[in-house]
């Protein structure tokens, strides 16, 4: 379970990516709003110094010491953190869905420095949840966003028991994690439990994740890749029983990443077999494929196996245009010559991009899709998630340090 | 004959007139041009006085759906997650807000507002300018312990730069504030007042430790159609009701906007009755025009008339020619009034702040639709004062039209009509009168005031007769001029008519003004007996209730010759939906030192019972209005719940017009928790001199803050100033009322000159010299003058006496006691005929000007 690197750029980058945007874009956006200003730079991480003295957070220079339930809960010692879930689900007839629901922490100053105050920001907390409809090809999307004052998020430290509004995530005694998030529209919503059938994965180094050559600058990092599923969803006015597989990340770290990419194409999968593929493409200018790109294979027994850039093949097929006329590929012939895997991704539906206003312009395509291919010559197939970013709006400058 | 032969006979006929007598072509658009014009200015500065104070809302608040405001004492945080757990609520964010002064630059303050940034995204009304620029510095918002926004003007007013600090005191407590940002209202916003600055509500909180208070909770609702809203936000204030303190009020934020539009309304009213005035009078000057033009193209409309135009025809052609010039008119006064605007603002602004809310303006701003509004006003009176006189005209036969000199003599026989209606129109006043006062219509009193002066109105033709019926000496010009004079009511009866509704007007006000001076400044001098008043320097310039530097009342204590100080505390409050102001006070030391002019009170010693009870003294308007006795009870919102307070005593009190309870400090404390002073009152030892007390308090709060210290004279002087401000506007209008009336006059005089043209040909070819002509018309004009005069100075009177015992008591309830302003009145009357006199000159001299043949050979 020491695999070095072969998620160097995982989640985390990705997490990071989306809240990093280059100042001119927010103006472009929502003039009115002072939290795209004041959000988007509070998630630029290392490129803003924060709180009046960022040393103080914890750094990822060693593999952490793990203890459960304890790291399922908050570790508020480290600047950003976050809980990231995605599944492929499915009704009593079969009818596919998908969901995300991911809480983000983000610390500003590791002591506030208004006292006497309850409103005096240490962190600050925001959450995305996005349901697909595969059978009516409908796509919803959420977001939260709060500085936790006054009962208004509570991210608990000693076991995952995250709330942030009404929207939350809380491991049961049976290791079951139940969440529930409704979007402030009540448009739609989820009340779903997630039971892991494989333990924990550890990436990098027992779980330290080196993001650059600089000691520090890593995350810790851990993930669920299969989860038993079931519970309800909402959709309009309907309350739909649904049974399907999750995917968690947790990660936390204080230092975030260096680089010049452009975006990244990230795919979990979760094939019938009961094997996981995680695959990670960084898009350098010119739509090259940066030599940090990187994947893991999850065998039955749990035990991952690397894949770096040159070990799998990543080639869209299609094309898909975004209200507004950015342009992202759409459908994907996938290999794995190590694992004698081929086969093609493609999305539940289109348009599972998620266009969110209340942390500026953001725009990022996260979405269910199916996988048809073969494995050693017989069919092979599964379902996933995928992650396409730097499309529609540019991911931020810190990246690009 | 039909409308379009109208038309082209007025479009080949209307203007040609107008040219020829272009005297009273100029003279008739400027009588409208001032009567539209007053009702623009006031209309002006009554919309921009409400959008600043909207905007300034808005920029707050934006537009939420549901507030919840604390009203005279702060609201507790720990409202926040109830609201936010209710399902109704989608978002609710809090607001707290202080008035800070700033001790570098005197005269100036913030009004700063606390906001939460992550829960105020939708109602967000401003932008963070330069921190589009600057990215880097935006979390410093939310993080930095001291970081403000400020608005462009008031940072380039004060000299401050992005990165400057400023040195802020709000209740005693001075913090050191960081500029970081400049804010920006989105376009609808602007007129907002540029005090405002915005800070992260845990700045605030923290800085002027107010941990755990807030102002206001702004909350979004969860609805499908804006229809629901109502239904929604009335079941949510009623789940909320049980969960919220007393003195909260919740509910449409609207609803805030509709109380302070009434609490100005009566202030609004009174200025918008009196632009109405002003064009009233401009009305009457052009039934006068339109009466002489109509009697100097007698000849023409005849002949018009016997060509064939119908009756209908040439009533329309008549009254289309006055809408020609009332446009003129309306266009000017709309510009004029715009001016007048501008320059008024800032005494409106001052007075609505040191009477109701903070406000400030700086541009005016006003709805195309009130200009519109105001033009057709201007048009519409143009066309009912044209009507009268056009269809008196349209009736003639056209033969006896087209006879010479045949209607003039025709008016002076029936004036005596006009007595009906003078008597119903008195008659309506006092029935308004008593609607105002005792039917719940306060309105209603202006329209007794209006009674009055219709009825002066219709009176002046009898008492123009009754003047030109005295015998003048035996001089020719005036001899001659009593008979022009008379022969001429006709036309002077307007003139005088609108003289008198002028004077009246101006003198009721004078009268009514003076008076509640008087009466104000000797309660002064009977009521305020302490030698020093300590204030917060932001209560007077941003018309707050900042709580006081607990400090200073420790520091005035132990100054040397102090026999007491006397502690005030004042906050605004809602009750039963009128706005009230609660005060406390230590009554020992008012009972000692300055005994209270008490009206009427429970048996036993009032003072007693409100320092050992919870009882408490009412002011007279407060008992006025809301008809409460000593004995009865009056429920306190307050933090600690409901709490009925007996009415001990009323007493005389002039401070505020909604009306005053006044409770012990012990008890005010005991039931509201609020330890705040809002001024100190310094009780000397006789014989201690002043000045050096003052010398050595200024030294001692100086690094403090901002204070306003005044000597007894000092505040007396004040009050007066800010008296005399708030009636400033009244003043200014009630010149422009006799502004109108003298152009009447002129009116009047030029018309029957040009009338007269002839006659006075004959004057001068029989021998009259041009002095003579000149002083014949004066004369006349000096009839004209003494008419309106006198029956201007007995209506004057009675407009005071129903501005005082009538519209004040109804709309403010204020005892004014009655003080006659004889020199003020002397003068006035004196200036108006001098007015009248010079108002008589420029026709006067065009008549002496006249070439005997040519006026001869005229007409």
């Amino acid at each position: 379970m020491t695999m070095e690197k072969p998620w160097r750029k995982g989640r985390g980058a990705l997490a990071f990516g989306f809240f990093r945007f280059p100042p001119l874009a927010t103006s472009a956006l929502h003039p009115s709003s002072l939290l795209c200003l004041v959000v988007s730079l509070m998630l630029g991480g290392e490129t803003v110094s924060a709180g009046p003295n960022p040393e103080i957070w914890a750094k990822a220079t060693v593999p952490w010491s793990w203890q459960f339930p304890r790291d399922h809960g908050a570790h508020p010692e480290f600047k950003t953190e976050w809980w990231y879930l995605t599944g492929n689900l499915q009704d009593k007839v079969g009818n596919p869905y998908g969901y995300q629901l991911t809480f983000f922490r983000h610390g500003l100053q590791p002591v506030p420095t208004q006292t006497g105050s309850a409103w005096a920001v240490r962190d600050i907390y925001f959450g995305h949840l996005a349901l697909t409809d595969g059978k009516n090809r409908r796509f919803c999307f959420s977001e939260k966003l709060g500085r936790g004052a006054l009962g208004e998020a509570d991210f608990a430290t000693r076991d995952c028991s995250v709330r942030l509004d009404d929207w939350s995530l809380h491991r049961t005694g049976e290791s079951v994690f139940e969440m529930k998030a409704l979007a402030p529209d009540e448009k739609f919503g989820l009340e779903l439990a997630a039971r892991p059938v494989k333990p924990a994965v550890f990436h990098g180094n027992g779980g330290l994740s080196r993001k650059s050559a600089a000691p520090g600058n890593a995350s810790h990092y851990y993930s669920f890749t299969r989860m038993e599923t079931k519970g309800e969803l909402l959709i309009g006015d309907q309350r739909i029983p649904v049974t399907g597989l999750s995917w968690l990340d947790r990660e936390f770290s204080t230092s975030a990443l260096a680089g010049d990419q452009e975006g990244w194409d990230w795919f979990c999968l979760q094939f019938d077999s009961g094997e996981e593929l995680m695959l990670y493409r960084m898009r350098n200018p010119g739509d090259r494929t940066d030599p940090s790109s990187s994947g893991t294979w999850i065998p039955k027994s749990g035990l991952a196996v690397p894949l770096n850039n040159d070990g799998f093949h990543v080639e869209a097929l299609g094309r898909w245009k975004a209200p507004g006329g950015k342009v992202y590929p759409s459908g994907w012939k996938i290999s794995v010559p190590s694992l004698n895997l081929e086969g093609e991704v493609q999305p539940l539906v289109a348009d599972q991009e998620l266009r969110l206003r209340r942390i500026g312009n953001l725009r990022y395509w996260e979405g269910a899709c199916t996988f048809r291919g073969t494995r050693n010559g017989k069919p092979f197939s599964g379902r996933g998630y995928t992650e396409l970013t730097g499309y529609a709006t540019p991911i931020g400058q810190g990246m690009k340090e | 004959m039909n409308w379009s032969t109208s038309l082209r006979v007025f479009l080949a006929h209307g203007g040609r007139d107008f040219l020829a007598h272009k005297t009273l072509t100029l003279l008739n658009i400027a009588a409208l041009a001032v009567g539209v014009g007053a009702i623009v200015a006031i209309q002006t500065v009554n919309e921009t006085a409400l959008r600043s104070f909207r905007a300034s809302l808005d920029l707050v608040a934006g537009r939420p759906d549901f507030t919840v405001e604390g009203q005279g004492f702060r609201l507790p945080e720990s409202l926040l997650p109830i609201l936010r757990a209710d399902p109704a609520v989608r978002e609710a964010t809090p607001v707290l807000q202080v008035v800070a002064s700033l001790p570098a630059h005197p005269g100036e303050f913030l009004h700063l507002v606390g906001v939460d940034p992550f829960s105020n995204g939708e109602l967000v009304t401003y932008r963070l300018e330069d921190a589009l620029k600057n990215p880097a510095d935006a979390i410093a918002f939310v993080s930095e312990p001291d970081t403000i926004a400020l608005t462009r003007r008031l940072a380039e007013r004060l000299g401050l730069k992005i990165g400057d600090t400023l040195r802020a005191v709000h209740g005693g407590r001075e913090t050191t504030l960081r500029v970081r940002f400049l804010l920006e209202p989105s376009d609808d916003l602007v007129g907002a007042d540029d005090h405002l600055a915005l800070a992260d509500i845990a700045t605030v909180q923290s800085r002027f430790q107010l941990g755990g208070q807030i102002d206001r909770i702004e909350t979004i609702l969860r609805t499908a159609s804006p229809a629901e809203k109502e239904t929604v936000r009335q079941s949510l204030t009623e789940r909320l009701r049980p969960r919220l303190p007393a003195h909260a009020r919740a509910g449409s934020p609207d609803r805030r906007g509709r109380e302070v539009e009434r609490m100005l309304g009566a202030f609004q009213l009174n200025l918008t009755a009196l632009s109405l005035i002003a064009l009233v009078v401009g009305m009457f000057l052009v039934t006068n025009t339109v009466a002489a033009n109509v009697a100097r193209r007698r000849s023409e409309f005849g002949l018009l008339r016997a060509l064939g135009l119908g009756r209908r025809a040439l009533t329309i052609l008549i009254v289309a020619e006055s809408l020609l010039l009332a446009l003129a008119g309306s266009i000017l006064g709309v510009w004029a009034g715009l001016e007048v605007a501008r320059r008024l603002l800032g005494t409106v602004a001052s007075t609505v702040t040191s009477h109701y809310v903070l406000l400030s303006m700086r541009d005016v701003t006003v709805t195309p639709a009130s200009l519109i509004g105001a033009v057709v006003a201007g048009l519409v009176a143009a066309a009912l004062a044209a009507w009268w006189p056009a269809r008196e005209a349209a009736r003639v036969p056209p033969v006896d039209a087209l006879q010479f000199g045949h209607i003039s003599d025709r008016a002076v026989a029936r004036f005596n009509r006009f007595l009906l209606p003078a008597v119903i129109s008195f008659a309506a006043a006092g029935l308004f009168s008593l609607t105002a006062l005792h039917g719940g219509l306060p309105q209603t009193g202006f329209l007794a005031a209006l009674g009055v002066l219709l009825a002066a109105a219709f009176t002046a033709p009898l008492v123009a007769h009754a003047l030109a019926r005295v015998r003048p000496a035996r001089i020719p010009a005036w001899i001659l001029a009593r008979s022009f004079f008379l022969r001429g009511l006709h036309r002077h009866s307007l003139a005088a008519a609108a003289l008198a509704v002028s004077v009246g007007m101006a003198l009721g006000v004078a009268i009514m003004v003076h008076s509640f001076r008087v009466t104000v400044d000797r309660w002064i001098g009977e009521s305020i007996r302490a030698d020093l008043f300590i204030a917060p320097s932001t209560n007077l310039i941003a018309g707050s209730l900042e709580p006081l530097d607990p400090e200073a009342e420790t520091i005035a204590t132990a100054l040397p010759g102090i026999r007491a100080v006397g502690s005030y505390r004042e906050i605004r409050l809602f009750l039963d939906g009128a706005p009230a102001k609660l005060a406390a006070c230590k009554l020992e030391v008012l009972k000692t030192c300055n005994p209270l002019p008490i009206l009427s009170s429970l048996p036993g010693d009032p003072y007693e019972l409100c320092q050992n009870g919870e009882y408490a003294f009412v002011s007279e308007n407060f008992s006025h209005r809301r008809h409460l006795k000593p004995g009865d009870t009056v429920s306190l919102p307050t933090p600690n719940g409901l709490r009925p307070i007996q009415v001990a005593a009323v007493f005389r009190d002039y401070t505020t017009e909604s009306g005053l309870i006044l409770l012990d400090r012990a008890i005010y404390q005991k039931i509201t928790g609020d330890l705040n002073l809002t001024s100190l009152a310094l009780h000397l030892e006789p014989g201690t001199p002043v000045q050096p007390l003052i010398d050595s308090l200024r030294a001692q709060l100086r690094p403090r803050g901002e204070f306003l210290i005044y000597s007894q004279s000092a505040l007396r002087d004040e009050a007066l100033r800010i008296f005399d401000r708030s009636f400033a506007v009244t003043e200014l209008l009630r010149t422009l009322a006799i502004g109108v009336a003298a152009l009447g006059v002129t009116l009047s005089l030029t018309a029957l000159v040009a009338e007269r043209t002839r006659e006075i040909g004959v004057l001068r070819a029989t021998g009259a010299r041009r002095g003579q002509v000149l002083r014949t018309i004066m004369a006349e004009a000096g009839y004209l003058g003494a008419t309106g005069i006198s029956l201007g100075a007995i209506t004057g009177f009675v407009v005071a006496l129903v501005l005082m015992r009538v519209i004040n008591r109804a709309f403010f309830g204020w005892t004014i006691d009655w003080h006659t302003p004889w020199p003020l009145l002397g003068s006035i009357l004196v200036f108006v005929f001098l007015v009248c006199l010079l108002a008589g000159l420029p026709p006067s001299l065009r008549a002496s000007r006249l070439s005997p043949a040519e006026a001869l050979r005229s007409e």
